[in-house]
């Protein structure tokens, strides 16, 4: 795949999760959250469990040749480059030890049914999600 | 959970740390703020005491304020900041009333007057057992939420405290720590209470899981979320929760004609999800 021009990883200060078909992405080091859409979680779950990223991003649809020859690889091309400007993913250098070839044992991940344009979402930063003002005391508060 | 022990005046030399938080009471007074160097932190509560602990101890040492009666340290720390210490320490709490149901646990979450402890009272009343009434300690253990019920004490308005008083059956006593605290209960549900206009009849809908994390977050006591290993815990806690907790916006009138309804819908709710029993305290 042209498109990327290195070896991809998660960034080290962001924590991920999948929730449902989405997940969630949070970066430590600003606090800042996202969310990602079915497509981009996949796509996130193969770029964190390494290997050949389109080859695998792939197998995890059901019927992968419905998607328009170029758009998988342009799509998530876009999401990559979307993702690493927000610091959300590494592109380092390729060296002779990385191993791009398939990875030797199956990775199980949730299938996907269709291939959608994959988005990610800011949510806000996790002080702007926590209650404003703070909580009161336990047990000070006004009766409720 | 946590012990207390007194350290006299003298162990408690004046320390520099970053301000973390700080409480105050209805009129915007502050009640109390807490302070971390990175290694200690400490809650300064100007009318009873510097209550001092570490990540490396569960023991929470106070000093306590000239004049500051013993009970009154012992019941605050105990109702109030334990749960505030726990967080610090890596458990979390959510700004909730809680309830087991012979099914689990259901975590009854709101903004302020939003009818957490009447509904949590109208479910004990209805069998429940109410494990919290503003604030549930609970920690993520694999692919379970376990809660950690503490000692409370019921706040009821005083309507809500007549309505109890006249209806039947008769609320029952917060269980004593022998009946309730202590134990570990898996959460089971959590419902987002919200007001509904009057005349509406009580509604419920299920939040995605991505939802969940946002709305759950917004109910999170954290002691410091200028901390990155803080925050870190925090957040790995609410996406665990998010994730194996199925999450409700319940949505009713405030009043207590509505009460019945709400019940047989959380409760109804929670048996058709065909869970497995978990403990419950003896009667």
């Amino acid at each position: 795949m042209s498109e990327i021009r290195g070896r991809l990883s998660p960034a080290p200060d962001v924590v991920s999760r999948r929730l449902g078909e989405a997940a969630i992405l949070i970066d430590l080091e600003t606090a800042r959250m996202f969310a990602l859409n079915d497509t981009a979680t996949v796509i996130w779950e193969c770029i964190r469990d390494g290997g050949p990223l389109l080859e695998q991003v792939r197998a995890c649809f059901d019927e992968p040749d419905r998607v328009p020859p170029g758009q998988m690889a342009a799509d998530v091309a876009k999401l990559i480059e979307e993702l690493e400007g927000l610091g959300l993913v590494g592109v380092s250098a390729m060296s002779d030890r990385d191993d791009m070839s398939p990875l030797p044992y199956p990775v199980p991940r949730p299938r996907v049914a269709e291939w959608s344009r994959p988005s990610v979402v800011p949510i806000g930063t996790v002080a702007e999600a926590l209650p404003r003002g703070g909580l009161p005391m336990p047990g000070l508060r006004s009766s409720d | 959970m946590l012990t207390l022990r007194y350290s006299p005046a003298s162990d408690s030399p004046g320390r520099a740390g970053r301000l973390v938080n700080t409480w105050r009471d209805d009129a915007g007074q502050t009640i109390a703020r807490a302070f971390t160097n990175g290694v200690l932190s400490w809650i300064e509560w100007p009318q009873l005491g510097v209550f001092e602990f570490d990540a490396a101890s569960t023991v929470v040492r106070v000093t306590p304020a000239p004049g500051a009666p013993k009970d009154v340290i012992e019941t605050t720390f105990v109702r109030s900041l334990q749960p505030i210490v726990l967080q610090a320490l890596g458990w979390q709490a959510l700004h909730a009333s809680a309830v087991a149901t012979p099914t689990g646990v259901i975590a009854l979450c709101g903004r302020v007057a939003s009818g957490k402890s009447t509904l949590a009272a109208a479910l004990a009343r209805a069998g429940c057992v109410q494990l919290a009434d503003e604030a549930l300690v609970f920690r993520c253990h694999e692919d379970r939420v376990r809660v950690h019920p503490l000692p409370y004490a019921r706040d009821l308005r005083p309507s809500a405290k007549e309505y109890f008083l006249s209806g039947e059956p008769p609320l029952p006593a917060v269980p004593s720590p022998a009946q309730a605290i202590g134990a570990a209960y898996e959460l089971k549900a959590a419902f987002i209470l919200a007001a509904a206009d009057p005349q509406a009849r009580p509604a419920i809908r299920h939040l995605s899981a991505v939802e969940a994390f946002s709305v759950l977050l917004g109910h999170a006591h954290c002691f410091d979320d200028d901390d990155r290993r803080h925050t870190q815990g925090l957040v790995e806690s609410y996406l665990a929760l998010a994730a194996q907790v199925p999450t409700y916006r319940l949505t009713y009138p405030l009043t207590f004609a509505s009460l019945p309804e709400v019940i047989g819908l959380v409760l109804g709710t929670e048996r058709r999800r065909e869970i497995l029993p978990s403990r419950l305290p003896p009667a």
